[in-house]
């Protein structure tokens, strides 16, 4: 079983000076993501894993893939309740 | 800091970022006064996002107070136009389900298909084009779920044969105007709106959702059409926008004057282009501004801008200039009909009553026959 993040298709959002922000069209929240949060955005164009996430900011940043997948994890449980990156689970 | 200055800085601003533009922007800090000037400026003007970047980029100096107040106000601006894209995309929604034909005008369209970055630009509504035959059914769609019109329609059909645009208010507060064609008056009546629905639109993704847009010379042509006919003294931001476009955007020139001519609107995209030019102060030349500076109205349309362009074109004299411009004796008779008889709601909604409304008709046309007379 896998898990795969994407952005939400129901968000609209903005990228100005280092920040996203980010807002659900049926929620009047505005959710604003700064330094590797930008980066996590750009990333959740396209479907990945937890892993694949974690990897892809280890190499940008030159830090360990583990502790980057420790750090990011409560982030991505924290878009999806927003409702700004939605989650799948595979079998 | 003087009103010239600040408006000269206003200027600047909007011109910020453009290849050729040549910022004049103070030396250091401003006072507070000039600071508030400059702000409300920004404000109305809708540039926060332009005066954000170059603050950021270091070519407008500030005090550290200053760059804050400028940073929030572009939050604020950013805010609104999620919200308004927001509002956006549930209407597109209604509409779609409704089966009516739309292509999402100005703020979001242009913000997405012309800017290098949507966050560059700022709007204050959701601006629609509906299909003429749609209009009314769109009217009814938004009413069932909340939206309230500003003013009634003056009689039956009127929306659908002869308005510019019907203003409805949703229930999140936001102004949505769904427009039959591009510009009140007579340049606005020779608009072929038919030519708009035949051409292919442009395109872009709003939350998941493919928006449909007027294609890249019609968006141009109706900025030139926003520039000139929208307000007086007119707004930077329409003229940011054509410059914007004729700079770095994809608008083929021979189209823009095929289209330009058929619109009967030369003198109209000859006036914005030349007016955004000198007022931006931008020195590359682009085709259309060589071809603008060789256009010479013919007599009937420089009487017409002139009057359009004036701080006082009425909403009478608008509707002399488009009885003017339109083709047929019972589309006339229909038309005329329309604004001496409206429905007494209508009559409500903008004069006490039916003299009140022939006392301000008759100031109007009188007005309107002596801004002619000193224009010939």
């Amino acid at each position: 079983m896998s898990v795969h993040y994407r952005r939400a298709t129901t968000v609209v959002w903005r990228e100005s000076r280092g920040n996203v922000l980010v807002r659900p069209v049926a929620v009047d929240e505005i959710t604003v993501l700064s330094g590797p949060g930008v980066d996590l955005w750009h990333l959740l164009v396209d479907e990945k894993t937890l892993d694949e996430l974690a990897d892809e900011l280890a190499e940008t940043y030159a830090v360990q893939s583990g502790q980057v997948s420790g750090d990011i994890r409560p982030v991505l449980d924290d878009l999806v309740t927003r409702g700004i990156v939605d989650r799948t689970v595979a079998a | 800091m003087s009103a010239t200055t600040i408006n000269s800085a206003l200027r600047s601003i909007a011109a910020y970022g453009l290849p050729g533009s040549r910022p004049r922007f103070p030396d250091a800090p401003v006072d507070d006064a000039t600071w508030q000037a400059i702000i409300e400026g920004v404000r109305l003007q809708r540039i926060a996002p332009l005066f954000a970047q170059a603050i950021a980029e270091n070519s407008f100096p500030t005090t550290s107070h200053q760059a804050s107040n400028a940073m929030e106000l572009e939050r604020e601006a950013l805010t609104n136009a999620l919200a308004l894209e927001a509002s956006l995309v549930d209407i597109a929604a209604l509409l779609e389900r409704a089966g009516t034909r739309f292509r999402v005008l100005k703020g979001s369209a242009v913000a997405h298909l012309d800017y290098p970055n949507p966050a560059m630009r700022e709007f204050g509504d959701v601006d629609l084009l509906i299909h003429p035959d749609d209009i009314d059914r769109t009217v009814a769609t938004l009413a069932g779920h909340r939206f309230i019109r500003r003013f009634p329609e003056p009689r039956a059909g009127f929306d659908r044969r002869f308005t510019k645009s019907v203003s409805m208010t949703g229930p999140r507060g936001h102004e949505v105007d769904l427009h039959r064609t591009l510009a009140a008056g007579g340049f606005g009546q020779r608009i072929p709106v038919g030519m708009l629905w035949a051409a292919p639109p442009g395109e872009f993704t709003l939350a998941g959702r493919q928006m449909s847009a007027l294609g890249a010379e019609e968006r141009l042509l109706h900025a030139c059409y926003h520039l000139v006919l929208g307000n007086s003294p007119p707004r930077l931001v329409p003229q940011r926008d054509l410059a914007q476009m004729l700079l770095t955007g994809h608008a083929a020139t021979d189209r823009v004057r095929l289209l330009a001519a058929a619109w009967q609107g030369e003198s109209v995209v000859a006036h914005a282009v030349t007016t955004a030019w000198g007022n931006l102060r931008l020195t590359t030349d682009v085709p259309l501004l060589t071809w603008a500076t060789t256009v010479t109205p013919r007599r009937r349309d420089a009487r017409e801008l002139a009057r359009a362009t004036s701080t006082n074109y009425s909403y009478a004299a608008q509707a002399v200039d488009s009885l003017r411009a339109m083709r047929g004796a019972r589309r006339r008779l229909a038309y005329i009909s329309a604004m001496a008889f409206p429905r007494r709601d209508y009559l409500g909604s903008r004069h006490a009553g039916f003299a009140s409304r022939v006392r301000y008709a008759v100031s109007e046309v009188v007005t309107t026959r002596t801004m002619t007379k000193e224009n010939r």
